[in-house]
């Protein structure tokens, strides 16, 4: 079964990710399989005061749709997808708890950024469940595997130290 | 006459171990119960070889290993193959996954460990009752050798010089925990290493080299020269050979206080390279006790008490000051393993029995005070039992350890390499291999069949282990959840270090929930 969802666009192809897992490596690699991970997206403006006037300016935050992790974006393409329904991981964050960890950070981040003491107030823009798409990239002979994203390249080991660190 | 070099050479190693455990202490792993028992998981490689190597070494290596090399010439060095091999083999079979399996199910003690693995609270309270039992008979053993020990170095009272070696051992092991323990036995399995090679050269050049004293032996007597025993007592008695060379072999897998070591490492990849370690450590170490025994025969051909070879051929060959090395040396074999067992009795005791059957409500502050409160009565039970001087060192330390060995390591062995070992098998195996060593190691009967109590041992709990869990697997199957952790816990790093340094951990919530994912799509699958 599948379903239409809004993604990311990948900045890397599959045969890239391959590529990349293999230089790190320096093992053959295969791509096993494709995964949509859930985020919120919002989107905020805030107006900022300045000696010239109040320019109105805008700042994207992303939630993880999983653990409810959140930081800030830089500006990136979204298209529609429509993958099988098994690859794409299920959302477990609501949008209202989701709005106010972003409205936090967002703020936070702002506050940092201006070195200001009052808080800057936020008006909502856009409020969107989006999916980034990552592989699950196959390598050597053990068969480990690795999870590289496709908007960045980056890549974690998913058997290895992390097992270790999970153990 | 109390030899005052002596003194303070051993006066300088009690300082140096109670600044080793004043150190630990002050690094504050003991606040937890995990910190107490099991130092954090935080043993390295080095520390966790020595530390299982030195605990498994014990007054024996210098008591009853000299003994059985004085009285029964190379027949002794079938004890010597087996533990050799030892470190090595318990490591490799169970170290990696024992250490995984442990954390993921979170058992603090090799007790806890086998009814987390077998779910039945029957198997924790045989387990640990038994183990209570024995390890209190051997540390008992250690206690005693330490007083013997210190006594004839001293020439003190033996009473003073128990109560001195049981005050320096219980001190650091009461505010330590194991952390203590661990840095203590790799410094004393270094003081051991050096102390007894010191003596193996001494006793070497004396009698012009291995050659010479060969020669003079097969002049006093060809018998001791042959594998099968002083007059050939055990020719062709492959029975006894092979129980010799397993009780310190395949026999470290079944006692609770050495497995607790695979518990405590760094990480399940710390086994390899400690394996190594202990391995090296062996080589140079095992054999030479048992060599030193059979070679005094040719110094001290007629000592009273054998089991004192070691000692007399040191204040014999060796200056006082270096005598006085070589007896720390021999003190350090003792209270190396005299602290492991301490700390795993007392910890059975308060995490196995108090806090399972007694107050399972108790905080972890409180259970670190009670483990503490037990370690200190068992030292002042052995204190008092220990005065009375029941029988030798060498026949506490078989019967403990031939009993520990047959009993639990099929369930040890089992735990983490067969997925059908059950409650039902686990517990029949322990009852029926403790009973058969008991008996064996009671009526004698290693005389009269030839066969060793350690072997009859094994092979009752290893057939009873396989058979009643075939026979119960409808009625008493393992949890599927049991079955996923040992699968985990069999798993190899697959990743290379290259790959995995490259990781950005920025990724790691993902890759958490990424790996939860497919884990539970295996799980369904597998339902399915």
């Amino acid at each position: 079964m599948t379903q239409l969802i809004q993604c990311i666009r990948e900045q890397i192809s599959r045969t890239d990710a391959a590529r990349i897992v293999a230089n790190a490596s320096g093992h053959p690699t295969r791509v096993e399989q494709t995964l949509y991970y859930p985020y919120w997206w919002y989107r905020f403006g805030y107006s900022l005061t300045t000696l010239f006037g109040c320019p109105l300016f805008e700042i994207d935050c992303l939630v993880d749709g999983r653990k409810g992790i959140t930081s800030t974006a830089d500006v990136f393409e979204t298209l529609k997808a429509r993958p099988f329904t098994e690859d794409v991981l299920e959302i477990c964050v609501d949008s209202d708890s989701g709005m106010s960890n972003a409205r936090h950070t967002a703020r936070h981040v702002l506050t940092k950024k201006y070195r200001t003491i009052m808080p800057f107030e936020l008006k909502i823009k856009r409020n969107q469940l989006l999916y980034k798409k990552f592989w699950i990239v196959e390598c050597g002979v053990r068969g480990a595997k690795v999870l590289i994203d496709s908007t960045t390249g980056k890549f974690i080991a998913l058997t290895g130290e992390n097992d270790r660190a999970a153990a | 006459m109390i030899n005052s070099t002596v003194v303070i050479f051993l006066g300088l190693y009690f300082i140096v171990i109670l600044g080793i455990g004043a150190w630990t202490v002050r690094r504050g792993v003991a606040k937890n119960l995990e910190g107490y028992l099991l130092g954090g998981r935080k043993a390295g490689p080095l520390v966790t070889a020595l530390t299982l190597q030195s605990t498994s070494m014990s007054g024996y290596m210098f008591l009853g290993a000299g003994s059985l090399g004085y009285a029964q010439g190379y027949w002794a060095l079938w004890y010597a193959a087996g533990d050799i091999g030892g470190g090595v083999l318990n490591l490799s079979v169970i170290g990696r996954r024992m250490r995984k399996f442990s954390q993921l199910m979170g058992a603090l003690t090799a007790i806890e460990y086998l009814e987390k693995r077998y779910p039945s609270p029957v198997i924790r309270l045989i387990a640990g009752s038994l183990t209570v039992f024995l390890l209190g008979c051997y540390v008992l053993a250690q206690f005693i050798a330490g007083g013997k020990g210190l006594a004839l170095i001293s020439g003190l009272p033996y009473p003073l010089t128990l109560f001195i070696s049981i005050t320096v051992i219980l001190t650091y092991t009461y505010l330590g925990g194991y952390l203590a323990v661990a840095y203590t036995d790799t410094f004393q399995s270094m003081v051991m290493l050096v102390g007894v090679l010191w003596i193996l050269i001494a006793v070497l050049f004396e009698l012009g080299g291995l050659g010479a004293a060969n020669r003079m032996l097969s002049e006093l007597d060809p018998t001791l020269l042959s594998v099968w025993g002083k007059n050939l007592i055990y020719e062709n008695q492959w029975g006894i050979v092979i129980g010799a060379v397993l009780v310190f072999s395949i026999g470290y897998m079944g006692w609770p206080h050495v497995v607790t070591r695979h518990m405590a490492m760094r990480s399940p990849r710390t086994a390899r390279l400690s394996g190594a370690y202990a391995t090296l450590w062996n080589l140079f170490f095992v054999p030479a006790p048992y060599l030193i025994g059979i070679l005094a025969l040719l110094i001290l051909p007629t000592l009273d008490d054998p089991e004192l070879a070691i000692f007399r051929v040191a204040e014999q060959l060796l200056p006082a000051a270096v005598t006085g090395i070589v007896l720390a040396a021999i003190m350090a074999a003792i209270m190396s393993t005299a602290d492991s067992l301490l700390l795993q009795t007392g910890s059975i005791a308060a995490r196995d029995l108090y806090q399972r059957f007694v107050d399972p409500a108790a905080s972890e502050q409180r259970m670190v005070w009670i483990a503490r409160a037990l370690i200190l009565m068992i030292g002042m039970v052995g204190y008092a039992v220990a005065l009375i001087e029941p029988p030798t060192i060498f026949a506490i330390v078989l019967f403990a350890t031939s009993v520990l060995g047959s009993a639990f390591l099929p369930a040890y062995v089992c735990a983490v390499w067969w997925e059908k070992a059950n409650a039902a098998g686990a517990l029949t195996s322990m009852i029926v291999g403790a009973g058969v060593a008991f008996a064996w190691e009671l009526a004698g009967l290693a005389e009269s069949t030839t066969v060793h109590s350690m072997l009859a041992g094994i092979v009752s709990s290893t057939t009873t282990m396989i058979a009643v869990s075939l026979l119960t697997q409808r009625l008493n199957p393992v949890p599927p959840h049991i079955i996923a952790t040992m699968q985990s816990a069999a798993q190899h790093n697959a990743c290379s270090k290259q790959l995995t340094a490259k990781s950005d951990a920025s990724l790691a919530i993902e890759a958490i929930e990424v790996k939860d994912m497919i884990n539970s799509n295996k799980d369904n699958g597998k339902q399915k």
